[in-house]
């Protein structure tokens, strides 16, 4: 399904249009030395019985004391069991394809969980801990009842490609004559300014935006370009300023 | 720190670069997950309905036709011609030479990395640069066959090459409109917006 994005102008029209996503393809591909493409697959090399710790735990008992001398008499001896028998290879399991799979969570015994308490830790660009909260969910707010309000405001393009850097890119598209009118005059004023135009969600406009359920939050510029009768309308977003870490700015 | 010499306008510039990360310069958020003891969970990936594969469990190979292994080195780039490609160098083999580039080109790339310049020289662009100008090259940070589009841009204070690939640009006219039904083929760059913090 093509997606929507609900538009309202500076003069309050509204207008529901589709958008896609500006993602380059490369223009190479690696094959194999005869030109043809090579088959890549997920291929299985541990699992949880074969992992380090499991196998500590199995083979030379629980970590008796937390000192790192402790842990690596428990890893030496490990590597004895390893050197003699091989268990951390599964020869019915290991080499086997994947074609399909599920993420799960696990506890530290590897069993699936399905009841989560998560909470949400917050690091600052010192890497300090600021806050703890429980995690919030983030709902898209671009379309249907949510709307995306233009500006009006016009900032030059270079002034901003200065300040800010624009992550992602989506190319904005009519879906009937109207809309075709509705997205081309504001393409061609953006052209005619060399400018691009902030949008943004809520009563006025000044909330970022939520491309899908989950997703970041970003901020966003429309940006126009014009060729005779046709257009071009793109839709920059970013999360980030164009400037260096703060150890760096120091 | 290595450094790239950059060429421009007669003058030259050596300047190391580091990788930009957001979370350098805001911060960020993780998710810890527990289970009903207060136990720590992790993400594994489970196979089967049965094998739990923890993280680091699983990887990629390519295989020939006749299911042999091939490594990434015995595989050769080729362009969209069917033509065999040489490899590109890296920025820190050799001058790098910049040309003043366009700035509707850097706002339609689509953004892979971004470094922030250091040198203990001041750059000779810096005027350049402070006037709005982008100046262009490829960038490899190693040899390989497809080299990036990247732009050197300065904010006044600090310079950065922002490197990805520029967008072939679709112009629309009234009768070539998006159908609301076709499909679209779900993106990576879609599936990157998703947050698994939400389960």
């Amino acid at each position: 399904m093509s997606r929507f994005i609900h538009f309202v102008d500076d003069q309050q029209r509204d207008a529901e249009v589709t958008f896609s996503s500006l993602n380059p393809k490369p223009k190479i591909r690696l094959v194999l030395p005869n030109g043809k493409d090579p088959i890549n697959l997920r291929v299985i090399k541990g699992s949880a019985e074969t992992s380090a710790d499991f196998l500590c735990d199995r083979l030379v008992g629980p970590l008796k004391s937390k000192d790192d001398s402790a842990e690596l008499m428990r890893e030496i001896e490990l590597a004895d069991y390893l050197i003699k028998g091989d268990p951390e290879v599964d020869m019915e399991l290991h080499g086997k394809y994947i074609t399909d799979s599920a993420r799960v969570y696990v506890n530290p015994e590897f069993k699936p969980v399905f009841h989560l308490k998560q909470n949400e830790l917050i690091y600052n660009a010192q890497r300090e801990l600021v806050e703890e909260r429980s995690p919030k969910v983030v709902l898209a707010n671009i379309s249907e009842s949510d709307m995306v309000r233009w500006s009006g405001r016009m900032t030059p393009k270079s002034e901003l490609a200065q300040k800010v850097l624009f992550t992602k890119k989506y190319q904005v598209k009519h879906i009937n004559g109207l809309t075709f009118s509705f997205l081309y005059d504001l393409a061609k004023s953006l052209d005619e300014n060399q400018a691009l135009m902030p949008v943004g969600t809520g009563a006025k406009g000044n909330h970022p935006l939520v491309m899908s359920d989950g997703g970041k939050p970003y901020r966003a510029f429309l940006e126009g370009r014009v060729r005779g009768k046709s257009y071009c309308l793109l839709m920059h977003l970013t999360d980030q300023e164009l400037k260096a870490p703060i150890e760096k700015q120091s | 720190m290595r450094t790239a010499e950059f060429h421009f306008g007669g003058k030259n510039w050596e300047a190391g670069f580091s990788k930009l990360e957001r979370e350098d310069v805001y911060g960020w958020a993780e998710v810890e997950s527990f289970d009903g003891n207060g136990n720590p969970c992790k993400l594994a990936t489970l196979v089967d309905g049965r094998h739990v594969l923890p993280s680091g469990s699983t990887s990629l190979i390519k295989l020939d036709s006749s299911g042999k292994s091939v490594s990434t080195s015995e595989l050769v780039g080729m362009n969209a011609e069917g033509k065999k490609v040489p490899k590109e160098p890296s920025v820190y083999s050799g001058p790098v030479h910049l040309r003043e580039g366009d700035l509707d080109d850097y706002l339609a790339m689509g953004v892979k990395s971004v470094y922030v310049l250091e040198s203990e020289e001041e750059s000779p662009f810096e005027s350049d640069l402070a006037n709005g100008k982008v100046l262009q090259f490829r960038f490899n940070y190693r040899e390989d066959y497809e080299s990036d589009d990247a732009f050197l841009i300065g904010n006044g204070t600090h310079n950065f090459i922002v490197t990805g690939q520029i967008a072939d640009l679709e112009y629309l006219s009234q009768h070539q409109m998006e159908s609301p039904v076709e499909d679209e083929p779900q993106t990576d760059e879609e599936d990157d917006l998703m947050d698994f913090s939400m389960f």
